[in-house]
């Protein structure tokens, strides 16, 4: 299953099973249950990290937990819009692929001719925990 | 020259070519690798592309690659207008979105009228030129589409 996420200014797709939990944030105290019990969640806004121009304001929020085994990601959203069964998920075009800095990007949902991005939302939850690792 | 080579270069077919405009600069492609121009509509970018990427269109159910011509050829960046334009092409297989300032008009150029890139030109751009043309008062440079796409392809 695919699900449409809505950042403050884009939509992104991203797979269901790449999540554990799909959960409100509206405080940091809501991040605890979702922390595993000596290794706390790492929030992350989406929006902010695919595109800094991406910015949303503070207040409640729909996290997205990808359970990695040293520690959850919870990757904020404004919202999930949308799931949808069987998309028309197309590959992203060859000239693109080739000069991707990372492979965070895997392909398009071309949905009433506009373009939505596939996330491999597991691939950025690993990128961040590396640079996280690589900083410390 | 003898009179050989110039019945040989005589037999040289014209160049159909799509005048496109870039920052003040004029710039020709083949009108054999354009299958349409469109208006500039909203272009989802891809994260982690680089700038001259700026992202995909879906073109008639087809995804394609916008390749931003001005800074590609280091024009630097400029808003979008409405005389821009993307230009639908399709190369070595590969089809793309060329992201112009605006498309200008065709033009049928005999091949003999077309000169070698000058020397003093910026390298980063004339690597992009097959040759330039005097079309009236103004200079207009061939775009090179193979080597377009190459630089793309090398890009990582």
């Amino acid at each position: 299953m695919i699900m449409i996420v809505r950042t403050a200014i884009r939509r992104y797709a991203i797979r269901r099973d790449d999540l554990t939990i799909m959960q409100v944030v509206a405080s940091p105290a809501d991040l605890y249950p979702l922390s595993n019990i000596d290794r706390p969640a790492i929030p992350v806004d989406l929006g902010e990290l695919l595109d800094p121009a991406d910015q949303s304001a503070p207040g409640r929020k729909h996290g997205l937990v990808v359970p990695l085994r040293r520690r959850p990601i919870v990757f904020l959203v404004e919202r999930v819009e949308q799931s949808l069964e069987q998309p028309d998920i197309q590959p992203l075009p060859q000239l693109i692929t080739r000069c991707l800095h990372d492979n965070w990007a895997i392909g398009v949902l071309n949905d009433d001719n506009q373009p939505t991005i596939l996330l491999d939302l597991r691939a950025i939850a690993r990128s961040i925990l590396a640079q996280r690792s690589a900083a410390n | 020259m003898t009179s050989a080579s110039v019945a040989q270069i005589d037999e040289r077919p014209a160049l159909n070519l799509l005048l496109i405009r870039v920052e003040h600069e004029l710039y020709a492609i083949p009108s054999s690798s354009v299958r349409e121009v469109a208006r500039y509509r909203t272009v989802t970018p891809v994260p982690g592309a680089p700038p001259s990427l700026p992202g995909i269109i879906s073109q008639r159910g087809s995804i394609l690659a916008v390749i931003d011509l001005r800074l590609t050829l280091d024009l630097g960046l400029a808003d979008i207008t409405r005389a821009s334009r993307l230009v639908i092409v399709n190369h070595q297989d590969t089809d793309m979105a060329l992201l112009v300032d605006a498309v200008l008009d065709l033009a049928l150029i005999p091949a003999e009228q077309v000169e070698l890139v000058p020397a003093a030109l910026d390298p980063a751009r004339a690597r992009f030129l097959t040759g330039i043309v005097q079309l009236e008062s103004e200079l207009v440079a061939l775009l090179d589409l193979n080597e377009l796409i190459n630089s793309l392809r090398d890009w990582s």
